[in-house]
C-alpha cells in the first residue's frame, strides 16, 4: 500500500475533526465563562487551522459540498432542524412561564403550608438563600427543603450551596461558624438558619422582611459572666453568634444604673456570685411586671454563688412557681465526672425542639423545679432532666469539707431530690407576655462548654423564645403518616434477600437460557 | 401507523429471542435486587434500635435511573447499526416505509421492552407495601414510575439516533453512553453560579427527575423537557436516515 496515499486519506479526516472538537470547546468555554478568554481563543484557532487544512487537502470534496446535491438536500436539513428545535425551545419556555405541579404524596410533603406561601407572596426583596454544607455532609434534605421554596417564589427565592472550606471568605463574611448553616440574603441583611425546615426558613424570611433592632442585655455588677472575654470562662462565643443572628448584644451595669433598660427585648444573668440589694430585686420584679424577659443561669454555692439569695427565690418560686434549690445534681452516668449533670430534653418547646438527639451538659448544676398551682395564666414547664441515675444532693456541706477518704457524697432517701433531675424550667405569663428562663447552670454557655453537644443551641433558642421571636410563622402542623416496618423473623430477613437477589433475576436467567438454547438446537 | 406498529413489534420480539435482552433483564433486576435488599437490611437494623421511619419507595426508584443510564445504550446500539453493518438498511429505504416510521417504530419496539423491565421491578414497592404498616405511600411510586417512562423514552430516542449513526454497534453502545453521561453531568460543569448554571441545569436530565418525580411531584415542565428530548432524538434519527438517500 502506497503510504503516501493512506495518510492524504485519514489526515483531512482529523483536521476535520480537530475543527469541530475546537469549535466545540471554544463554545462550550464561551457558554461557562461567558468571556473571550484563552479556553475559547485557542478552541477557535485550533477550529480554524482545522478548517483550513481540510480544504487545502480536499478541496474537490468541499467544492462538491457547497454547489452539490448535498448542499441543497443538507442546508434543506439544517433549516428544517432549526425551525424544529426552536419549536421544542419554544414549548420549553412557555412550561418554565407556567410552572405546574401536582404533589402526589400522602402527606403533601412536597407542598408549603399555606401560611409559609403566603410569607413567599409578600416577598417584596428577592432573596438568595447560601447553604454553607462541605462535602462532608448531605445536601439531598437541604436541597429537598429549598427547592420547594424557590418552586414556590415565583424566582424571588432563589439557592447556592457553598462549601465553607473551598470559599472561607464567604463564610466569614455571614459570620457561619457551623457546617450545614443556611444564610438567607436579602439586600445588605441577611438572617442564618442553624436547622433546616420549612418553618425556620419562613420564620427567618418573616424577619428578614420586618427588620427591627433586637437587643440583648447581659448584666452586670454581681459578679456574672463576661461577654466580651475569650478565654474559656467568658460568654465570646456566645456574644459571637447572638450577634450573627442579628442581635445587638451589650452588657448593663444594674448597680450602677440602678434600673434596666427599657429597649431590652432579653435580658440575661449569667451566673451572678453577690446577692441583689432590695431596690435592685424590686426593678428586675418591676421590669417583669411589665412585660420584660429575663433569662437567670444560676451557678451552686459551692461554686463560689454567695448563697442564698433567698428573697430572689422566694420571688420566683411565689410569683413564677420555679423553683430554684439549693441543691447540686451528682450524674453518675458519666462515672468519672459525676458533677458534670447530663440534661436531656424531656419536653415540646419551641426552645428544645432543635435539641431533637442532643443533650445539653452542665457542670456543677443545682436543680430548677416548676411548682405545682401556677395559675392558668401562667405556663411553668421544665425542660430538660437528667436521667434517673443521677440525684439532687441537698447536703451541701459534703463537697467544701475535705475528709482524708475525699467528698463522701451519696444519694440519701427523703433527704435529697432523686432523678430525673429537673435543670432547665421556662415560665410565661400569657397575660402581660413576660418569660423567664431558669437554668440551674450558668457555665454551660461559657465558652469552654458552649460548643459541646447541644450547649449553646440551648442559650441560643431561649434568647429567641424570650424576645418572642420564635415563632413570627405559626404553622397548623399537618397530619402526619406513621409508617413502621412490620417485625419480621429471623428467616425472614433471609427469605427477602433470597426473593429479591435470586428469584426474579434467576427466573429471566433461566427463561433466556432455554429460548437460546432452543434457538441453537434449531439451527 | 400500521408500519410503526409492524416494525415495533418484530423489534420488541427481537429483544426476548435474543441474549442481549435476557442479559439486560438479568443485570438490571440482579442489581437493583442487590441495592434494595442492602437498603431493607439496614432499613430493619436501624428499626430495632431506633424506631426510624421506613424505607419508601426511594430505595428501589432511586438507582433505577443509574441502572437505566448504562442498560439503554445496550438496547438502541442494535437497533439501527446492526442494519446498516449488514446491509438491510439499503432494503428498508426502498421498501414503501417512511423514513420517520421506521425510526419511529424502532424507537418504540426498545419503549415497550423498557416498559415490561419497569413492570417487572414493580414487584420492589409492592414488597414494601406489605412490609410497611399501614403500606406504602404510592403516591410517590406513581410519579416515580412515570418519570422513569419518560426518561426511558428521552434516552431512548437519543440511544436510536446515535445508533443512525454508527454501522458498528460498540461504537454506537460507546458514544451513546458517553451522550447520557455528558448530559447527566451537565450541570455540575457550572456549579459556580455563573449565568448559564440555569440552563445547564435545565438540560440535565437527572435534575427534573430528583427534583420532581422522585420525591413524588409530577411537574409539568419535567414532562414536557423529556418529551421534548424524546421528539429531538427521534427527529434527528429521521433526518440521518433521510441524509443517507443523498449523502455521498
Amino acid at each position: 500500500m502506497n503510504p503516501t496515499k493512506t495518510w492524504r486519506t485519514w489526515l483531512p479526516w482529523v483536521a476535520l475533526g480537530l475543527a469541530v472538537v475546537g469549535a466545540l470547546v471554544a463554545a462550550g468555554a464561551f457558554f461557562i465563562l461567558r468571556a473571550f478568554d484563552t479556553p475559547v481563543r485557542v478552541g477557535l484557532a485550533v477550529a480554524l487551522v482545522g478548517l483550513a487544512a481540510f480544504v487545502y487537502l480536499e478541496p474537490e470534496r468541499v467544492r462538491r459540498w457547497l454547489t452539490g446535491r448535498e448542499a441543497r438536500y443538507g442546508s434543506n436539513a439544517l433549516v428544517l432542524s432549526l425551525a424544529f428545535i426552536g419549536i421544542l425551545a419554544a414549548l420549553n419556555y412557555l412550561a418554565s412561564l407556567y410552572p405546574q405541579r401536582w404533589d402526589l404524596t400522602e402527606d403533601r410533603r412536597n407542598t408549603l403550608a399555606p401560611e409559609i406561601q403566603e410569607v413567599l407572596r409578600a416577598l417584596d426583596e428577592p432573596v438568595t438563600a447560601y447553604a454553607f454544607y462541605s462535602a462532608n455532609i448531605n445536601r439531598d434534605y437541604a436541597r429537598e427543603v429549598l427547592d420547594k421554596f424557590a418552586l414556590a417564589s415565583e424566582g424571588k427565592f432563589t439557592y447556592k450551596f457553598v462549601d465553607p472550606i473551598a470559599n472561607p471568605a464567604l463564610a466569614q463574611q455571614y459570620g457561619v461558624t457551623r457546617d450545614g448553616t443556611v444564610v438567607l440574603v436579602m439586600g445588605d441583611r441577611h438572617e442564618q438558619v442553624l436547622f433546616l425546615s420549612d418553618e425556620e426558613i419562613a420564620n427567618a424570611l418573616a424577619r428578614l422582611m420586618r427588620p427591627e433592632e433586637r437587643v440583648v442585655v447581659f448584666v452586670t455588677g454581681h459578679g456574672e459572666g463576661d461577654i466580651e472575654t475569650l478565654g474559656e470562662t467568658g460568654y465570646s462565643l456566645l456574644k459571637d453568634e447572638l450577634t450573627n443572628r442579628n442581635f445587638t448584644v451589650r452588657t448593663w451595669s444594674l448597680p450602677a444604673e440602678g434600673s434596666l433598660p427599657e429597649d431590652a427585648d432579653v435580658v440575661i444573668f449569667a451566673g451572678p456570685t453577690q446577692p441583689f440589694t432590695d431596690k435592685e430585686r424590686q426593678v428586675i420584679q418591676d421590669y417583669l411586671a411589665n412585660g420584660g424577659s429575663v433569662i437567670f443561669l444560676f451557678n451552686t454555692s459551692v461554686e463560689g454563688a454567695a448563697e442564698p439569695d433567698a428573697d430572689l427565690q422566694a420571688y420566683l418560686a411565689d410569683q413564677w412557681f420555679v423553683q430554684v434549690d439549693d441543691t447540686v445534681v451528682v450524674d453518675t452516668s458519666s462515672p468519672q465526672q459525676p458533677l458534670i449533670a447530663v440534661g436531656i430534653p424531656t419536653a415540646r418547646h419551641p426552645v428544645t425542639q432543635k435539641l431533637a438527639g442532643l443533650v445539653v451538659l452542665f457542670p456543677v448544676a443545682r436543680s430548677v423545679r416548676a411548682l405545682d398551682g401556677a395559675p392558668a395564666t401562667l405556663s411553668v414547664e421544665e425542660l430538660l432532666h437528667t436521667t434517673d441515675r443521677a440525684w439532687a444532693e441537698t447536703d451541701l456541706a459534703a463537697f467544701t469539707t475535705s475528709t482524708p477518704e475525699g467528698a463522701q457524697v451519696a444519694y440519701d432517701e427523703g433527704e435529697d431530690l432523686p432523678g430525673p433531675v429537673p435543670l432547665v424550667v421556662v415560665a410565661h405569663d400569657t397575660l402581660t407576655d413576660a418569660r423567664i428562663v431558669v437554668v440551674g447552670d450558668a457555665d454551660f454557655a461559657r465558652n469552654g462548654f458552649y460548643q459541646a453537644y447541644g450547649n449553646g443551641l440551648l442559650l441560643l433558642d431561649a434568647v429567641d423564645w424570650a424576645a418572642g421571636q420564635e415563632n413570627l410563622i405559626t404553622i397548623t402542623p399537618k397530619p402526619q403518616t406513621q409508617r413502621y416496618l412490620k417485625p419480621l423473623a429471623g428467616y425472614g430477613l433471609s427469605a427477602l434477600a433470597l426473593t429479591s437477589i435470586c428469584l426474579l433475576p434467576g427466573v429471566v436467567l433461566v427463561i433466556g437460557g432455554v429460548v437460546w438454547f432452543r434457538r441453537r438446537m434449531r439451527r | 401507523m400500521r408500519t410503526v406498529w409492524i416494525i415495533a413489534r418484530r423489534e420488541f420480539r427481537r429483544y426476548f429471542t435474543s441474549p442481549v435482552g435476557y442479559l439486560v433483564l438479568f443485570l438490571y433486576l440482579f442489581i437493583l435486587g442487590l441495592i434494595v435488599n442492602n437498603s431493607l437490611q439496614q432499613a430493619y437494623a436501624f428499626s430495632v434500635f431506633q424506631g426510624a421511619p421506613p424505607p419508601g419507595a426511594d430505595i428501589v426508584i432511586g438507582p433505577m435511573l443509574t441502572l437505566l443510564v448504562f442498560s439503554i445504550p445496550a438496547l438502541t446500539m442494535r437497533l439501527l447499526a446492526e442494519e446498516q453493518a449488514s446491509g438491510t438498511l439499503e432494503l428498508l429505504l426502498t421498501a414503501p416505509v417512511r423514513d420517520w416510521e421506521l425510526v419511529v417504530g424502532k424507537w418504540l419496539g426498545a419503549f415497550l421492552f423498557v416498559v415490561v423491565l419497569l413492570a417487572l421491578t414493580l414487584i420492589y414497592p409492592l414488597a414494601l407495601h406489605l412490609l410497611t404498616e399501614p403500606g406504602l405511600d404510592w403516591g410517590p411510586v406513581i410519579s416515580g414510575y412515570l418519570g422513569l417512562l419518560l426518561v426511558s423514552a428521552a434516552l431512548l430516542a437519543l440511544g436510536v439516533a446515535v445508533s443512525a449513526l454508527f454501522r458498528s454497534q460498540v461504537a454506537a453502545f460507546v458514544v451513546t453512553l458517553a451522550l447520557f453521561l455528558f448530559l447527566w453531568m451537565i450541570s455540575s460543569l457550572a456549579s459556580a453560579g455563573s449565568p448559564s448554571e440555569g440552563v445547564l441545569r435545565y438540560l440535565d436530565f437527572g435534575h427534573h427527575f430528583y427534583t420532581s418525580f422522585f420525591r413524588g411531584v409530577i411537574d409539568l415542565q419535567g414532562v414536557v423537557y423529556y418529551l421534548s428530548v424524546t421528539a429531538f432524538g427521534l427527529f434527528v434519527g429521521t433526518v440521518i436516515i433521510e441524509s443517507r438517500r443523498w449523502r455521498g
